[in-house]
């Protein structure tokens, strides 16, 4: 492999990681503030992707990702509102089925709303054909779009779970809801708060990929199981583990493709998401006490 | 050579020394009790001799078997059996099943002979039931024993734990605060029901906050703080022991 | 012994014959055809739920059993060993009588693996996948199993697609009959259906007759243990790794061996059979079952496949399941056939109006 094919592979790998980072970071800002792994999340991305291609034909583009975003949003506060509040018994198993049925039910809505075909938002800038020479790699510049929203999205958190209060009662409910609660924080509304970001930050990333990877109905599972994989590799609730765990899964994924048949590029990734499980599931970066003091 | 050796245990979370070169032996058909303020690493010291722990080093000697390094599934098969501190109950099973599954350990029916309903698993079940409505009986839940096990009131599922680990016939019982939560009638009744069980020839080793219970019942008191033994004797040695007096009523009583 | 638990079996069978007497005095006997399928995929219902329901270990991955069982059989009992024909093993095969000459609609002679052979085959790599695979998975617990089974079924379904033995994305078809002693023929004849149809349901009434004995015995018990409580189940002599290993290779067995004589039925295989949404379809039957409740995941996959099979569902097929999976989450997740639970939706939809009002 020449220098700058390697180069395309580890610019194509930093692309997907970014997406993958900001999935498993939607995973983990509902894990952290309920105990739940949504399976639905990858949905958010096909949502985000599908409403701003929609709001791209009456929009300019900007405003139609806006939309976009602010429709997922509402999504996901509708989930919490009408289902995740509501449940009855609220072990693993049944938290597991409840979004999983969620995921199916977006997934088929959105069948029904668009269609099966494949379908994709212009590029922010330039077209499909247009690229930019970095270190002799022709990349498109919408790599730099995705690179570059998903690290605004990485600080704009990071900010916000440091330094406001909103974010910081969130991250109590994530250490001890009962002692959360004591101290006036109404934890349901920080679950729908959750839900609502989640949902938008996996929104804004599924609008942002989808000139380079397009968007179809049924696209979410992947990226959920991506997302998750990422999610564990960084450890599960650490969202700069997150980041780190997406490039990793990221450019391992593209790397695969020079060696194995494209089709088998999700059992590559997903490859590694079992192997994290079997040989260190508390993640690259959790520690191994804490993983284990958590519920599983 | 004692019939439970426990030598120089360790075992630390972190930077925490939870246990830390812990000793001492227990007699056969003795009632042993463990005590110590909170967090003096007691639930994990039984932990670690049931097997739900593993020790960083150390030896635990049970019949002359060293089981320190063995999962709590075949340290039961040993003959151990032992109650948690929050109550560990098959929700999804009557109480009825719950003390049946008591009996695993000393049925043999194995995969096989289930999926086929081979004849001879016929009798080990009858037995098994027969046995189990007993315990029930002896521990006067048979009014309860088709009902799930976490629908009852707090204290009868305190003495259904119980229950479920006499249902094994052990040869060494572990109780982990089995007072806590219930009320002094309820207490008074389980003194009784210790002191029977120990008289059947079973070896018992409990944790206990209630000073009360410990003192009227245990021959034997082992004094955890910090993780460190700081003090082993009789109960009447124990209450005059001035480091454990210390612990007790000491600075805190000073202070309040 | 107690005998009450083998009643349920004896309504079961009833209702088969029922049925099929039914159709056949009706003149619906193409009614039959969508029950067969029925049958071999409450083979994996039944299996799932003793897993999960019981057992309490979840799996998102059994369709890729099931396929793994289909695809198997497809391959052998299609694979043209005529080019290879004087290979020392083939010949050895074909004089202990493991291989079988028969010629397809083109009129090309093909010389494949006998169905009985392919049936061993596929029990016997169903077993090693799942014990292979389980023996990591099963130390998981919670999200980690699920997702860890849901990656298995997710790397299967891709494997099947992508891997041209399998056909790909078309699949496998033109799968020859399964002769079981000249009595009866598993295949897709319209002649043989009513034949068919008892062939399948013998196979689940006797894997049900399995699986009844082994919840009420011993073993039953500790698996449930397993579901209500590991730490005390270990604490109590259960050892859960090799409880929960035995269950998960019983019920992955069981799966494949509903995949392999699905695929003799209907002639064919495709990947979609591996889907994720088939798996999640599984796990939402035996959910509205009851999880622990063998007989309500049974009656409710027999109910829901056979509307789904006859295309009643429409294009809402697999939204159906997404609502179903919600609304039995939310209103009885103890499943549908739990006593009151109709009151509770009642009581639900009261409070959300006048609470708001």
């Amino acid at each position: 492999m020449s220098y700058e094919q390697l180069l395309q592979y580890v610019f194509s790998g930093i692309t997907n990681g970014s997406i993958y980072a900001i999935t498993g970071i939607g995973f983990n800002i509902i894990y952290n503030t309920t105990g739940i792994i949504n399976f639905a999340q990858g949905e958010f991305l096909m949502l985000g992707g599908m409403t701003s291609i929609t709001f791209s034909r009456y929009f300019p583009l900007p405003i139609a990702v806006a939309l976009a975003v602010i429709v997922t949003a509402i999504v996901g506060a509708l989930i919490d509102f009408l289902v995740i509040r509501n449940l009855k018994k609220q072990s693993i198993l049944f938290m597991i089925i409840v979004t999983i049925g969620l995921s199916i039910l977006l997934q088929e809505a959105a069948l029904h709303i668009w269609d099966e075909k494949v379908r994709s938002l212009p590029f922010f800038t330039g077209d499909e054909i247009s690229s930019i020479n970095i270190f002799g790699a022709y990349i498109s510049p919408q790599v730099l779009w995705v690179v570059l929203i998903c690290s605004i999205i990485v600080a704009v958190l990071t900010v916000f779970f440091k330094y406001t209060a909103t974010g910081r009662s969130m991250r109590a409910c994530s250490s001890n809801v009962i002692a959360a609660r004591l101290c006036g924080i109404n934890s349901k509304n920080m679950i729908t708060l959750s839900f609502t970001l989640s949902a938008a930050i996996g929104a804004l990333a599924g609008a942002v990929v989808s000139p380079i990877t397009q968007t179809q109905y049924d696209c979410g599972t992947s990226l959920a199981i991506k997302g998750f994989a990422v999610a564990i590799l960084g450890g599960l609730g650490n969202s700069i583990g997150a980041v780190a765990g997406g490039i990793v899964i990221g450019l391992l994924e593209s790397l695969s493709i020079s060696i194995l048949p494209l089709a088998y590029k999700d059992a590559v990734s997903i490859s590694i998401l079992l192997l994290i499980l079997f040989v260190k599931p508390s993640g690259l970066f959790g520690k191994k006490e804490i993983s284990a003091l958590k519920d599983f | 050579m004692a019939y439970l050796e426990i030598k120089k245990l360790y075992r630390s979370f972190g930077g925490l020394q939870a246990v830390f070169d812990v000793s001492f032996d227990v007699e056969k058909g003795t009632i042993n009790a463990i005590i110590g303020p909170n967090g003096a690493g007691k639930t994990t010291l039984i932990n670690l001799i049931s097997g739900a722990l593993k020790p960083d080093s150390g030896e635990v000697i049970f019949n002359g078997l060293h089981i320190e390094n063995l999962p709590p599934y075949s340290i039961a098969q040993k003959g151990i059996s032992r109650t948690f501190q929050n109550i560990k109950l098959f929700s999804n099973m009557t109480v009825l099943e719950n003390i049946m599954m008591g009996r695993h350990v000393r049925t043999n029916s194995g995969f096989i002979t289930g999926l086929l309903n081979l004849p001879w698993s016929w009798k080990e079940e009858d037995s098994t039931l027969e046995k189990s409505r007993m315990i029930l009986e002896q521990f006067k839940l048979s009014e309860f024993a088709d009902r799930p096990a976490d629908s009852l009131p707090f204290g009868k599922q305190r003495i259904l734990e119980f229950a479920r680990a006499m249902s094994m016939d052990p040869e060494l019982l572990i109780l982990d605060e089995p007072a806590a939560g219930l009320n002094m009638n309820e207490t008074e009744e389980l003194a009784k029901v210790i002191t029977n069980v120990r008289n059947s020839g079973i070896t018992i080793l409990i944790i206990e906050h209630d000073m009360t219970l410990i003192m009227d019942i245990s021959e034997k008191i082992v004094v955890l703080n910090y993780g460190e033994k700081i003090a082993m004797g009789t109960p009447e040695e124990i209450q005059k022991n001035s480091d454990v007096i210390k612990i007790y009523l000491g600075d805190d009583n000073a202070i309040g | 012994m107690n005998k009450k638990k083998y009643y349920p079996l004896f309504g079961l069978m009833a209702f088969i014959i029922l049925f099929q007497l039914f159709s056949s005095f009706s003149g619906k006997e193409f009614l039959l055809i969508q029950l067969t399928m029925c049958a071999y995929y409450s083979m994996v219902i039944i299996a799932l739920c003793t897993l999960m329901g019981y057992a309490g270990q979840i799996s998102l991955g059994h369709a890729a059993f099931f396929a793994i069982g289909g695809y198997t059989t497809a391959v052998l009992t299609t694979l043209n060993l005529i080019p290879d024909k004087d290979n020392f093993f083939i010949s050895l095969f074909n004089s202990l009588g493991f291989l079988s000459l028969r010629v397809n609609p083109y009129g090309i002679e093909i010389l494949h693996f006998s169905p009985w052979i392919a049936l061993v085959v596929a029990v016997v790599i169903t077993y090693v996948i799942s014990f292979i695979i389980g023996i990591p998975i099963l130390k998981l617990k919670g999200h980690y199993l699920a997702m860890a089974t849901l990656g298995f079924g997710t790397i299967i379904y891709r494997v099947l697609l992508g891997g041209k033995i399998f056909g790909e994305a078309d699949g496998i078809s033109d799968i020859p009959e399964f002769n079981i002693f000249n009595l009866l023929k598993i295949n897709g004849d319209n002649a043989d259906r009513i034949e068919n149809y008892y062939a399948a349901w013998f196979i689940v009434v006797i894997s049900m007759l399995l699986l009844i004995n082994l919840i009420h015995s011993r073993v039953g018990r500790a698996l449930r243990s397993l579901h209500g409580n590991e730490h005390a189940a270990n604490s109590i002599g259960v050892n859960p790794a090799r409880y929960k290993l035995f269950v998960f290779t019983l019920s992955a067995v069981m799966a494949a061996v509903g995949g392999v004589f699905m695929t003799h039925f209907s002639g064919s295989i495709g990947p979609g059979e591996a889907g994720v949404l088939k798996s999640v379809r599984y796990v939402a039957i035996v959910a509205v079952g009851g999880m622990a409740n063998i007989w309500g995941a049974l009656i409710m996959g027999i109910i829901l496949n056979y509307l789904s099979l006859r295309g009643y569902l429409g294009s809402y097929d697999e939204a159906i399941f997404g609502v179903i999976l919600v609304l039995i989450m939310l209103f009885t997740p103890d499943g549908i056939f739990k006593a009151g639970n109709f009151g509770s939706i009642k009581n639900f939809i009261f409070s959300k109006i006048f609470k708001k009002a």
